[in-house]
């Protein structure tokens, strides 16, 4: 098991009220899967896999990561940690405006102070059609490419996991089919896990496996 | 049109407003404070300088009423003091003046006065006033000349001419007041008694029982018409009643320069366009910032003018919160500050003002700077369209430019680089308002470091000492020479003493002369009428010491090493009807006098004041001519040392004063330390603008990359990381700044000094220092706030 929660809760306090985002999720994701996480809006399902990519705390139980639990790492080891072995991908892309796709994609390594593997890079950015545009401003890609780029950062690191927030959320279904196919195959390649958010049912069937999710809960 | 009464909500939304953002709300506060502190000092040092000089001009006047009658009788001052317009008189009756020989240097006449005359005469009595017929009030000046101690209940014999007749009386001494030593005109004050005993129903000759009555109005405006109004309403003509303004209220905001007006109007532009600059800032990033909650207001119905309310409404209370302080403050910068720029213009007495109109005018312009402020903000809040407002969190920070083809862009410095002129207008902002406040410090720097005491002193004292009569160094002098015994005692040390004698003497005026000072002198209408016989000549013995010193001053022709008996050096500058004009000769001229032809060989010009006798009389000439003898000499000018003596000295001629070089350069370090306090007081002030545009700029911009810095956590930017990039943001700020003002400095102390000064660099570095640790601490302290959120709440601001 690459991927692992152990009676995972997440409950805020708004107002009065306290809202249970996640309330005991067990899930177990293999390596090398690709898994699709479905579910209404307000069903918890981005606190899940916030809660993966340790960009939150929970409230209470476990997220396990290659045999790691999440929650004895201080923000800075997890940022670390997050680096290393973690790529996300946005729906809104999440691009630095101040950078070239080129310094974009490898900013992870940068922060990591790690020597870029460029023959990497490059076949990553040819793999995802965006080579010809390395030296450009986000402000120049259409919303297609950016999502390449997000993608092509995400892998920049050779991450064991891929975490993507409804990555096609922006994008029209062709380009969304497309993007997927590519994240698909990029995943494959180099043997990455992939835990994707959706609305789209048509996308989420891309995915080896669907985990559904209900008011904190996984259903199925 | 039902109103609705909406005051309640929107009171409550600007307070909550003003009290989430405690932060924002400061740093208006503080910018608010030192708008009007610097506006409000510079009110007061201006209306304290006008005072000033109107004390300077009444005093040398020796009256502060607005205006008198003269030569009254005793009926008319009754019937004329009554008048509505005068809010308050005081009445003074001549009865005749002292003819004395030991008080023949000064004009002393004798009066009667009542308290509101004193007060307006500043005539201000140390004892009781005279009852008794023999009972008289005197001043300082005049017991110093009669050898008296300043002490009460003496006797005195004085001889005097009371209408044509000579008398002569003792008197007992009940009151003593100091001396004006800008009048020419001493007082002996005596009781009515005395004055009844001479003077009967009508005015006697020579003045003797005229009545002077002094009055003042509510204003000090169109004093002439008020005066012309009340011996109008009494049925008299201008001829019959002699009354006069007084000159110290002649000047008003009419006589100001232009340019002197428009260098004062830019200067307190450029003090509120400081202000604003801060104030604008500070609103229209807080407002980008909101431009949801603004947008959400929109949505749920809030109208344009609610929107403009709200932000006006929060501009309002901190003002009103800001203003008293500011004011204060201000108040007591400025009259710290009256003194040193008065003591630099060269007038003597110092009155600081707290007239209602600094405080007025300082409020006014500061409510002016905050409103403009917030002009552009508010109206950017209340246009905003609810969905764009929504969507468009980071517009401010949107990057377009060209491609870089370039690979290591995100490097941490050089990602700091980039986002440092993202927003290019506020970054060369805060640089340039650093840079200002670092460039005025190091321009006063420079100044005190090249202030050449020696040089400064060759103007004010050319010798170790200058000593002459006490008079002397006043307006009056009233000609009084140094006694030879004293030259004589001096002598016998050893020092080396110059004199300086001055002899007068009149030229007649022939018709080539009156010719030339027709065409030289600048009042046109009077000079047509030139119709003096004689004009004076003021001519100085000097020797070759002397001679010497004047070389520095020569404008025309050349002055020889040994002048010859028949040679003469001229002063250009002539005092004709109105002001200076030039003197009435060319190189080569004869000027004869006293019996005796000179041949004038130069001319000198900006004399420093040792060199000559201030007291300037109307037609007269300044001129030196050799002198070998010491006697009779009006200063001396010694080389040596006297310091030991110096006291014993002044204790056996109470009446000479003796001024030393020492004495002067430990004045002038006392100037020096002003001059450095002004500075500072002034860099330091604009040092707190730029650091405040400092902590603006960092602290908006990383709230406002609240989102972005989220991001980059996400993908894995440590704290750490951020922290450095955030701190090489501010280091190139701080950078850029010494750099331009480093390049800056080198043409401004070429303008300053006229050479490259590189003494004061150890302290700028030092100070620079203190800049980088403050923009160190900074952007961490903002970032410590902000990561209180988590990422995920981060994140989601627009999501």
């Amino acid at each position: 098991m690459i991927l692992k929660t152990k009676n995972l809760k997440k409950h805020y306090t708004q107002s009065e009220y306290v809202v249970k985002a996640l309330d005991g999720v067990d899930i177990d994701i293999k390596k090398g899967e690709f898994v699709s996480i479905v579910g209404k809006s307000g069903s918890g399902k981005s606190t899940l896999l916030h809660m993966l990519g340790g960009l939150d705390n929970q409230t209470s139980g476990e997220v396990i990561i290659d045999n790691t639990p999440l929650s004895q790492m201080t923000t800075d080891e997890m940022a670390i940690y997050r680096r290393r072995n973690i790529g996300f991908v946005f729906q809104s892309y999440n691009l630095i405006p101040t950078l070239n796709i080129y310094e974009n994609v490898t900013l992870p390594l940068e922060l990591d102070g790690i020597t870029v593997d460029e023959k990497y890079i490059d076949s990553v950015l040819k793999m995802l059609g965006i080579e010809e545009k390395r030296y450009n401003l986000p402000s120049q890609l259409s919303g297609g490419q950016q999502q390449r780029v997000a993608i092509a950062r995400a892998l920049a690191s050779k991450p064991l996991i891929i975490l993507a927030d409804e990555p096609t959320g922006n994008l029209d279904s062709h380009t969304s089919q497309e993007v997927i196919g590519l994240l698909k195959l990029t995943s494959q390649e180099y043997n990455q896990t992939i835990v994707m958010i959706t609305h789209n049912a048509e996308i989420a069937q891309m995915a080896d496996r669907i985990i559904h999710i209900e008011d904190g809960l996984v259903v199925s | 049109m039902i109103k609705n009464n909406n005051q309640k909500i929107m009171k409550k939304m600007i307070k909550n407003s003003l009290l989430n953002h405690k932060a924002r709300s400061l740093m208006t506060i503080f910018a608010i404070i030192l708008t009007c502190i610097m506006l409000t000092s510079v009110f007061t040092i201006s209306m304290s300088m006008l005072k000033s000089m109107e004390h300077t001009t009444a005093m040398q006047v020796g009256s502060s009423a607005h205006g008198g009658f003269k030569f009254l009788t005793e009926d008319q001052v009754d019937e004329l003091k009554d008048h509505h317009l005068i809010k308050s008189y005081g009445v003074s009756t001549v009865i005749g003046l002292i003819e004395d020989k030991r008080l023949i240097r000064r004009s002393i006449e004798i009066r009667t006065m009542d308290s509101n005359y004193m007060k307006d005469s500043f005539v201000e009595v140390e004892g009781s006033f005279p009852q008794n017929r023999d009972e008289i009030i005197l001043d300082t000046m005049t017991l110093n000349l009669l050898d008296l101690p300043h002490e009460l209940n003496q006797e005195v014999t004085l001889s005097m001419s009371i209408g044509n007749k000579p008398v002569t009386e003792s008197f007992e001494i009940v009151g003593i007041y100091e001396s004006n030593i800008y009048s020419h005109t001493s007082y002996m004050i005596t009781s009515d008694e005395f004055k009844n005993s001479f003077v009967g129903d009508e005015i006697g000759p020579n003045m003797l029982g005229a009545n002077n009555l002094a009055v003042s109005f509510v204003s000090k405006y169109n004093i002439k018409s008020k005066l012309l109004t009340i011996i109008n309403d009494y049925g008299y003509t201008e001829e019959e009643i002699n009354s006069g303004v007084n000159w110290a209220y002649v000047s008003d905001i009419t006589s100001i320069q232009p340019n002197d007006l428009f260098a004062y109007v830019l200067m307190i532009v450029m003090l509120m366009l400081s202000g604003y600059l801060i104030i604008y800032n500070i609103y229209l990033i807080s407002i980008n910032k909101d431009i949801n909650h603004y947008g959400l207001l929109k949505t749920i119905g809030a109208t344009q003018k609610q929107l403009k309310q709200l932000i006006y409404g929060q501009a309002l209370r901190l003002y009103i919160v800001s203003l008293p302080i500011g004011l204060l403050l201000g108040y007591i910068i400025g009259i710290l500050l009256v003194p040193i720029i008065l003591n630099t213009l060269n007038i003597l007495t110092v009155k600081t003002s707290a007239h209602y109109s600094i405080f007025i005018f300082a409020a006014l312009l500061t409510g002016v700077t905050v409103f403009i402020s917030c002009r552009k903000p508010a109206k950017i809040a209340s246009k905003v369209s609810p969905l764009e407002a929504v969507r468009s969190v980071d517009t401010n920070y949107k990057y377009s430019r060209k491609n870089k083809k370039r690979k290591s862009g995100n490097k941490l410095h050089l990602m700091a680089w980039t986002n440092l002129f993202r927003v290019r207008k506020k970054a060369v902002l805060v640089i340039l308002s650093l840079t200002l406040s670092l460039l005025i410090l190091s321009s006063v720097l420079i100044s005190v470091e090249n202030f050449d005491p020696e040089e400064f002193l060759s103007g004010v004292i050319g010798s170790d000492y200058l000593i002459g009569n006490a008079e002397y160094f006043t307006y009056r002098n009233d000609g009084g020479t140094i006694p030879d015994s004293f030259l004589d005692e001096i002598s016998d040390i050893g020092v080396e003493v110059h004199s300086f004698t001055m002899f007068e003497h009149l030229i007649e005026v022939t018709d080539e002369l009156r010719d030339k000072i027709v065409v030289n002198d600048m009042a046109e209408d009077q000079s047509s009428s030139f119709d003096r016989d004689y004009i004076k000549i003021e001519s100085y013995g000097i020797d070759a010491f002397i001679l010497n010193r004047l070389n520095d001053y020569v404008v025309k022709g050349d002055i020889p090493k040994v002048l010859k008996v028949n040679q003469i050096i001229v002063d250009s500058r002539f005092f004709a009807s109105d002001g200076f004009a030039h003197a009435p000769y060319e190189i080569g001229d004869s000027i004869e006098f006293n019996n005796q032809s000179y041949e004038i060989v130069a001319f000198v010009d900006n004399i420093p004041l040792y060199l000559y006798d201030q007291s300037f009389t109307q037609y007269s000439i300044q001129a030196f001519t050799m002198e070998e003898s010491s006697s009779d000499a009006m200063t001396l000018m010694v080389n040596g040392d006297l310091e030991g003596i110096k006291d014993d000295l002044l204790k056996k001629y109470p009446k000479l004063v003796i001024k030393s070089r020492y004495d002067y350069i430990k004045h002038l370090e006392g100037y020096i330390r002003m001059v450095k306090v002004v500075g500072y007081t002034l860099s330091g002030i604009l040092a707190a603008i730029g650091v405040l545009n400092f902590i603006n700029m960092t602290s908006t911009s990383i709230i406002i990359r609240k989102r972005e810095f989220a991001i980059m956590a996400s993908i894995g930017m440590t704290g750490k990381q951020l922290s450095k990039m955030l701190y090489f943001e501010g280091l190139y700020v701080i950078m850029l700044s010494l750099g331009l003002m480093s390049i800056l400095s080198i043409p401004i102390s070429f303008l300053i000094a006229g050479r490259l000064i590189l003494s004061h660099a150890m302290t700028m570095i030092l100070l620079s220092l203190c800049y980088i640790i403050i923009i160190s601490l900074i952007p961490r302290f903002s970032y410590k706030i902000m990561s209180n959120e988590s990422i995920v709440e981060r994140l989601s601001v627009v999501e």
